[in-house]
């Protein structure tokens, strides 16, 4: 039993919390896993993990249904910002909410880190030459002329295969009705992928909530380079509107977006 | 520069887009706006989107692309 093990449960006997979220190895995979009080021991199998699931949008889940839930979470500092933008949405409720961090983000600063994210693989020649490379600088993306900007950021979007990937593994995508499935814009089980508009309407949206945790582009089976694009997302959020998701704690600029914007739940 | 603007100037679609608060008192504004834009939309060409073909892949790789995964 190491301290984690031990704060956890003396969290669940003292009432402090009703359920953990956290990882359990599961046939050599960790996968995230609930620790109850009525099953005290199994919190002596929690493990950090180097896996990355987004555990904030579980414990939403779980709020929208059980909203006198007190949940503890294992949080890295991607958690703990998609945290925040939860409760700045009413997601959830900071006060149902505990946290157990731990070390993450990779950095010369520290030992070692719990985290499945290091600098993705450079890109092969082919990608090189007509797409976007995942590891560029959005600056570093804005060398090309207009047109072959549109040409490239094409050649990523028409290998997208319409998964939802990356919309259902992200933390902070939680709307009822997502506009990726309106069939006035996105036409059902239709390839290629309608370009830009897809990839465009899911940037606009995840303006003033994108905490750049770079699970999209994990979970992305056509490599598209998503971190890069919402981090532009990103970066004009944070010159036009001085709003910097996940670490500002006011309401978001953008939350007033229209009268159709459902912000309740959706399932997981 | 609007955001949806700075959005599309990042993705190559920039100018094509042109947002613009007119009210309905505003007659002659409006018609200048929308000469403006057209005219500015002539100069830019027809829009990328409709012509686009797919990628231009080489018709014969470079040498260095032998033996190595393209990467996609
Ligand atoms: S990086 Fe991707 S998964 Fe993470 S918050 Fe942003 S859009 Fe969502
Ligand atoms: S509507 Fe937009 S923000 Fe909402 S779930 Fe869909 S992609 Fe995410
Ligand atoms: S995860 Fe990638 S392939 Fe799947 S919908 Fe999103 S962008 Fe398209």
């Amino acid at each position: 039993m190491n301290m984690m093990h031990e704060i956890v449960k003396e969290w669940l006997e003292q009432e402090k919390i009703d359920l953990f979220i956290g990882y359990k190895v599961v046939d050599g995979h960790p996968l995230p896993c609930f620790f109850t009080r009525e099953n005290i021991d199994d919190v002596d199998n929690l493990v950090e993990s180097k896996a990355r699931y987004p555990l904030e949008k579980i414990a939403a889940k779980v709020y929208s249904t059980h909203p006198e839930m007190k949940i503890g979470i294992l949080a890295r500092d991607c958690n703990q910002r998609a945290l925040n933008v939860l409760y700045v949405w009413n997601q959830l409720d900071p006060e149902k909410i505990e946290t157990v961090g731990i070390n993450c983000c990779p950095s010369p600063a520290r030992e070692h880190a719990d985290c499945s994210y290091l600098e993705r693989e450079p890109s092969g020649p082919l990608k090189t030459l007509i797409g976007i490379e995942n590891n560029l600088k959005p600056e570093q993306a804005e060398v090309y002329s207009q047109e072959e900007r549109f040409k490239r950021w094409s050649y990523e979007f028409e290998k997208c295969i319409k998964c939802y990937g990356c919309r259902n593994i992200c933390p902070v995508c939680f709307c009822k009705e997502c506009s990726l499935e309106h069939s006035d814009l996105i036409k059902k089980g239709e390839l290629p992928v309608e370009i830009p508009i897809f990839h465009l309407v899911r940037a606009v949206h995840m303006a003033g909530r994108c905490i750049d945790c770079g699970l999209c582009e994990d979970a992305c089976p056509a490599n598209i380079p998503l971190r890069l694009l919402y981090r532009e997302v990103n970066q004009i959020t944070a010159r036009l509107f001085d709003y910097r998701a996940g670490t500002d704690s006011g309401q978001s600029p953008f939350s007033i977006l229209g009268e159709n914007v459902t912000l309740e739940p959706m399932s997981l | 520069m609007s955001f949806l603007q700075a959005l599309l100037d990042f993705m190559g679609l920039g100018g094509r887009l042109h947002l613009e608060w007119i009210s309905s008192a505003e007659a002659r504004k409006f018609v200048q706006v929308v000469t403006e834009f057209t005219a500015k939309i002539k100069v830019l060409g027809p829009n990328p989107i409709k012509g686009w073909q797919g990628p231009e892949i080489p018709d014969s790789l470079p040498s260095i692309f032998e033996g190595r995964a393209l990467g996609v």
